[in-house]
């Protein structure tokens, strides 16, 4: 016991040499720049996330409205099938209009990216990154019967007309401009 | 030789060995002895520390889910039965430990078993024990909030310490006097003063290895990813700051390292190892991805993260031996690829000349004929292309049976090397064990080696015992100077000198056991031996005579 008593104290611990303090320093700002390139990935993840949020509210409020349209005296006249007193069919760019125009209740949307409202895009553009956060918001119609895919799925455009019932895909695009399946709904 | 068989039993254990702690203790006694006891090896002591950490971590994993409302909603039930299940197993491990405290000398330094209790529930351990679980009860007669109750669910992480804590103190013992970088080195690379921390340090990062990877293959479920993105992004980047910092630490003490001494030198060859150049790959796709993604886009770096899982590598035999096996086997190897390569050049090309007037937009030209030769020798047949002509369909059949054979090469080759492979370890083992037997005594030095050798080689006690009874015949034998042949003995002059020794032996108790008279006149008459012979016969035997008579 003596010895090893005696093995300890001629064992005393070698300080850290100037070469290690160096080092730590380093690892200290290394852990410090990897948590902030993390903390950069967070915070676009957490935009993608908001976007997402808006994708998923516009699902909703386009299954609400696919529900009650249809009905008589529904409030957005725009969003509503023609009735027989109008001079043309109502069309998808008037209701988005009326839907979009504050102070309607997806005005208020906003894309994080570029804390602007939302706007309704054609495509993800992975090239050019304009379209960053942005949604798109595409019609599915049904194939003829024997086609490969039951459903062929296009960009509803202004000019369509949403007198009858649509199946619709609201995607959005996340921080890379890659899209992202929010939801298929009825409207 | 005098090799002391139990002596030596006693030290080397196979994977399978257990503690043989004797049936008749106290039942107190006998289950701290097989449970907790530090001191006693081969006992259940660091399984049950191992489990008891593993239900830690799937706890904390719990949590985390728990925080998502998407997967704890609809799964509220089986958080909650796993709660309890946690609950139940931490209560009777801290239960049983407070039973046997009085046989802890920690506790019971006095004999005095009531104090011995008391002192384990205030010792610091026990108390955070108590913490794990007694939230749990508390809510039964208490209103905790729920966020309350899950912030104090985190305290059975605190667990941890009670491994974390014994294998820190057991690191400083056994660095004392060493200097920051070389702690550093037993911290991260294997070596003799590592200890269980080493081991711990090796766990951790291969458990953030498999998080890191299976959060990598999850993220490319859309559904998840859609739900766990964020948690995926966390995890991404605390797997990133784990992975650097243990890059930065290798490469700042691996010269320490035998062979890796010089500064500069040193550090570049341990990054230009496969080991480092996979954990620089690990880290590099996160800090591109996010420091150049304005300029490019770079998210399919992501699945380089995969990569990780090849950092295991560092952590099992296998991939040593396979590089050996593929290594060994190279040059047949090359040649079974060389014949394979000149059989679907000229296959494809057959195919070509077959089939091209037939199918000109299947066999457009001879790379899409190798397309389909390669699927047809690989025995895969997807039938996409497939020949229609006499001739095509002749030459297939052909193919199609040398290609079984063919393919089947590499595959055999592979799979003997392996074998071999483990027969050449196994040896190496036997002569290691043969070497190490050369003196009767194997050191606590050599049995830990061949401990360490039978774990790896994944060798049984009885296996173990086997080659040391084979080592031990071979020296036995190899001490046996008589049934060596002469060129032999003539070899080693020590052994000429004992064969000699042993020749004049037997002359002399041939002069006792025989009719020396008839001998002699057998000798001369038939002249069977020459004069010389005879006179050295009779001088060996009078010496004799006069040492026994003297």
């Amino acid at each position: 016991m003596a010895n090893d008593d005696n093995n300890d104290n001629s064992l005393d611990d070698v300080g850290m040499t100037n070469t290690d303090r160096a080092f730590l320093v380093f690892l200290f700002g290394v852990l410090i720049l990897t948590g902030w390139l993390g903390y950069e990935a967070y915070l676009e993840g957490h935009r993608t996330e908001t976007t997402k949020q808006s994708g998923e509210t516009w699902g909703k409020w386009l299954t609400t409205a696919g529900a009650e349209r249809f009905n008589k005296d529904y409030a957005i006249s725009a969003c509503a099938p023609t009735d027989a007193n109008s001079n043309a069919p109502h069309v998808w760019g008037d209701c988005l209009k009326a839907i979009t125009t504050k102070p309607a209740e997806l005005s208020n949307l906003i894309n994080p990216f570029t804390l602007e409202p939302i706007t309704i895009v054609a495509a993800c553009d992975k090239e050019e990154h304009t379209t960053t956060g942005q949604m798109i918001i595409e019609k599915a119609l049904p194939t003829p019967p024997g086609s490969a895919v039951p459903f062929d799925v296009t960009a509803l455009t202004d000019s369509d007309v949403i007198d009858k019932k649509l199946q619709i895909h609201i995607t959005i695009c996340d921080g890379g401009d890659y899209p992202i399946k929010i939801a298929e709904v009825e409207f | 030789m005098d090799v002391k068989q139990d002596d030596i039993r006693g030290k080397i254990r196979g994977h399978d060995y257990r503690a043989d702690i004797p049936t008749d203790l106290p039942f107190r006694k006998w289950l701290y002895s097989w449970l907790f006891d530090p001191k006693i090896e081969f006992n259940y002591q660091k399984e049950v520390e191992n489990w008891i950490a593993l239900l830690i971590v799937v706890n904390l994993m719990a949590m985390l889910f728990e925080q998502v409302p998407q997967i704890y909603e609809p799964h509220a039930g089986l958080f909650h039965v796993f709660d309890i299940f946690s609950v139940i197993v931490f209560t009777i491990e801290y239960l049983t430990r407070l039973y046997v405290s009085p046989e802890d000398e920690e506790f019971n330094s006095d004999g005095k078993k009531g104090l011995a209790y008391l002192r384990y529930i205030k010792s610091p351990f026990a108390v955070v024990d108590f913490l794990s679980v007694a939230p749990f009860y508390l809510q039964a007669f208490l209103p905790i909030d729920l966020r309350m109750l899950r912030f104090l669910r985190l305290l059975r992480i605190l667990k941890i310490f009670r491994i974390l804590i014994p294998a820190y103190q057991q690191f400083v013992i056994a660095n004392k006097g060493r200097t920051f970088r070389q702690k550093m080195h037993a911290l991260v690379f294997p070596s003799e003063y590592g200890g269980s921390l080493h081991g711990l340090f090796d766990t951790f990062i291969v458990v953030w290895v498999i998080v890191s990877v299976v959060s990598v293959v999850l993220e490319s479920v859309s559904a998840i990813e859609y739900i766990l993105h964020i948690q995926f992004i966390i995890v991404d980047a605390i797997a990133v700051g784990i992975f650097t910092m243990e890059y930065c630490m290798r490469l700042y003490c691996c010269v320490e390292e035998p062979g890796f001494e010089n500064a500069v030198t040193g550090r570049f060859k341990q990054a230009k190892s496969s080991a480092s150049i996979i954990d620089f790959l690990a880290i590099l796709p996160f800090f591109l991805e996010i420091i150049l993604h304005h300029l490019m886009d770079l998210r399919f770096l992501r699945v380089f993260r995969l990569m990780r899982l090849l950092k295991l590598t560092r952590y099992t035999g296998a991939t040593a031996t396979l590089t050996k096996v593929i290594a060994r086997e190279m040059p047949v190897l090359g040649a079974s690829a060389f014949i394979m390569l000149l059989l679907v050049i000229l296959t494809a090309s057959l195919g070509y000349l077959f089939e091209h007037d037939a199918q000109p937009e299947k066999f457009d030209n001879i790379p899409q004929s190798i397309y389909w030769a390669v699927i047809t020798l690989a025995s895969v047949g997807y039938g996409d292309i497939s020949p229609v002509t006499a001739g095509g369909r002749i030459m297939t059949i052909f193919l199609a049976l040398l290609g079984i054979g063919i393919f089947a090469i590499p595959a055999a080759l592979l799979s003997s090397a392996f074998t071999d492979q483990l027969r050449i370890e196994r040896e190496t083992l036997t002569n290691a064990l043969y070497e190490m037997l050369s003196d009767g005594i194997i050191s606590e030095e050599e049995a830990e080696i061949i401990n360490l050798e039978a774990k790896r080689l994944h060798l049984s006690e009885e296996d173990v015992n086997r080659l040391i009874d084979k080592a031990r015949k071979e020296r036995e034998l190899k001490d046996d100077v008589s049934v060596l042949p002469l060129h032999k003995i003539a070899a080693t002059s020590e052994h000429a000198v004992e064969h000699y020794r042993i020749l004049m032996s037997q002359i002399r108790m041939l002069g006792i056991m025989t009719d020396r008279e008839k001998f002699e006149l057998v000798a001369i008459q038939n002249s069977r031996l020459s004069p010389e012979e005879l006179a050295l016969w009779r001088q060996i035997q009078n010496n004799e005579s006069e040492s026994s008579s003297s």
